[in-house]
């Protein structure tokens, strides 16, 4: 029994539909990576699970959290989970924080609104929650306001925050992408250690598929508002069966910070990501695919194998029917 | 190499920034840095934020001058020149910066973008012909400089932005993180049209960047600063297989790898120097 599972999502702006058949799972205590670039829809998914969708976008499917349906969750069943069960934390803590209230404020808010502690529990509680977090003075930082923390520690308040109510699972959204090198690996190790420590599940967006493969257990790749892939992480880095997971993983690899160049030129996607609406008809990826035949006018099927999933009409390695013959 | 003048050389450069009103400590973000920039190389300035990479660029752009030390071009003192005195340097070294979503005017048609800085740097060419071939050269139809900035991608607009500082025939080309913007997928276009361009048109290039993974590809030098001191420099598989310098090996160390099994946690990377956060 999985702890979040979310079904048939789709995700609609007027007219326009940004995600649709989206479906995954995630496991208690099992960390998922979300892997797309800008316009996969990997964040309209997280803001879904959330129910943290802005003005004129609605979504629709399942999304169930411990067999309850959010999506049919009124906004009040929903606050309830919002920050208690269910965390996230955002790409931009600057503007995920409120600049004109003290650090510690901040992170005993989700305490006092969701445990009910007295303001000076959740105080004390919040200096706690910094020094998990690695601030050598926690009760100094507590007093400071969000400008005068470097990148990095802002997005360490995030996680203190995040993990104040002991989540089941937390979603982050590209938690490093803003950040410098040390610092995201600071950042990373320390999401790393603190997940183990409270045995909740994690859903990471990147666009990063190292940072992935480094965190993670299983990946899901989306592209143009649909999953095409998913898989564990050595499945996926060791045998990409899905076109764009292929062409993407050839590219992370050719460009690491332990190959040498070898003076050929990269290996690239011709073209580039489309904006919302302006994806082919069919497979959204049927246009910048070197393996695309006709038959991905029509948008390719999930075809579930055990572990893997993946939607395609001619995938690397094979074509779909063995895959769809296991079924 | 003694005798050969440097296309950049950078002697005991410094740079103090004094806040505002005069009150409060002086940021020092350069501390006597010494490199040269050899014609044709292709140098990559490595750094975080506050290393002073970004102060670096605008030192070797002299669009600031240095509070200590000369920034030469081919043998020339530029640093602290009257801007009269910079037209030819200006038309020989051009930027690209990190995003195009900035650096372009989106009221300005790609034709005008191009045009503008053969314009102000009265160059005698034919402007149509000039545009078209830029265009060509970043691999972009002719149809494009009918339409506007905002009307491309990402990737599209990076392009634009190279082919406008193609545009006058620099020789030096400063790139400032000019792929961090972009999509995982159209990174690997950038770099490798980059590359193409550097050796097609005999470019000395300056890459600044904080990422290491691009510049081990890109670059044949690198210089690491680590808050405003040169920690590092040196040929790019030597610093890359065995980095000298504490800093060097962190920020080695902490670029994430595709591996096929989580390796997070670890903790290989903590405490070797004392964290820039």
């Amino acid at each position: 029994m999985s702890l979040l599972h979310v079904r048939d999502l789709e995700v609609t702006s007027g007219p326009l539909t940004l995600v649709s058949g989206v479906d995954f799972e995630v496991d208690a205590g099992e960390r998922v990576g979300l892997i797309g670039e800008s316009g996969s829809g990997k964040s309209l998914t997280a803001l879904a699970i959330m129910g943290l969708l802005g003005e004129g976008l609605s979504a629709r499917g399942q999304v169930r959290f411990a067999d309850k349906d959010l999506l049919a969750m009124s906004e009040r069943q929903r606050c309830e989970l919002r920050g208690n069960s269910i965390a996230m934390i955002f790409q931009e803590p600057m503007s995920a924080l409120n600049p004109t209230r003290r650090i510690g404020d901040q992170v005993a808010e989700t305490l006092r609104i969701h445990r009910h502690v007295s303001r000076r529990e959740a105080e004390r509680a919040a200096v706690g929650l910094l020094a998990r977090v690695e601030f050598a003075e926690p009760e100094r930082y507590a007093r400071m306001y969000p400008h005068e923390l470097s990148g990095g520690q802002r997005q360490r308040v995030m996680i203190a925050s995040a993990i104040s109510c002991d989540p089941d699972v937390i979603l982050a959204d590209e938690p490093t992408t803003a950040l410098d090198v040390t610092v995201q690996r600071r950042v990373l190790d320390l999401l790393d250690r603190l997940v183990d420590e409270e045995g909740c599940a994690l859903l990471l967006i990147a666009h990063d598929l190292a940072v992935v493969s480094e965190v993670c257990d299983r990946v899901v790749t989306m592209y143009g508002g649909r999953v095409v892939e998913s898989g564990s992480v050595a499945q996926i880095i060791d045998e990409p069966r899905h076109p764009y997971t292929n062409a993407l993983l050839a590219t992370s690899k050719a460009l690491s910070v332990a190959e040498a160049a070898s003076g050929a030129n990269l290996p690239s996607i011709p073209g580039s990501v489309p904006s919302a609406g302006h994806f082919p008809q069919g497979c959204p990826f049927r246009d910048r695919c070197e393996r695309s035949v006709d038959a991905c006018l029509e948008i390719p099927p999930m075809v579930t194998q055990g572990e893997r999933a993946l939607a395609c009409w001619n995938p690397v390695g094979g074509s779909a029917s063995s895959v769809q013959g296991a079924t | 190499m003694s005798d050969i003048v440097p296309t950049f050389e950078v002697r005991g450069v410094s740079k103090t920034y004094q806040p505002r009103g005069r009150r409060g400590p002086s940021v020092e973000a350069l501390k006597d840095v010494s490199f040269s920039v050899s014609e044709g190389d292709s140098l990559a300035i490595v750094g975080e934020s506050g290393s002073g990479k970004s102060t670096l660029s605008r030192l070797l752009l002299a669009l600031e001058a240095p509070t200590a030390g000369t920034v030469s071009y081919r043998g020339e003192v530029i640093s602290g020149r009257d801007e009269r005195n910079l037209r030819d340097f200006r038309r020989r070294v051009q930027i690209v910066f990190q995003d195009p979503m900035s650096s372009l005017d989106p009221r300005m048609k790609v034709h005008d973008l191009l045009a503008e800085p053969l314009r102000a740097l009265k160059l005698d060419v034919d402007e149509g012909e000039r545009v078209r071939e830029l265009l060509t050269s970043v691999e972009m139809p002719a149809s494009a400089a009918d339409r506007y900035a905002y009307q491309f991608s990402g990737g599209q607009r990076q392009r634009i932005a190279i082919a406008r500082a193609l545009g006058p025939s620099p020789e030096v080309l400063i790139a400032d993180e000019p792929v961090s913007a972009l999509d995982v997928s159209v990174r690997a276009q950038i770099l490798n049209l980059l590359t193409g361009l550097v050796s097609g048109f005999n470019l000395t290039l300056v890459f600044i960047s904080h990422d290491m993974a691009v510049v081990r590809h890109l670059c044949s030098t690198v210089v690491v600063l680590y808050r405003g001191d040169l920690v590092e420099s040196g040929r790019t598989e030597d610093l890359f297989e065995s980095p000298r310098e504490d800093y060097t090996k962190e920020l080695l160390a902490a670029a994430p790898r595709i591996r096929a099994a989580r390796t997070a946690g670890s903790g290989t990377t903590r405490g070797v120097v004392p964290p820039t956060v």
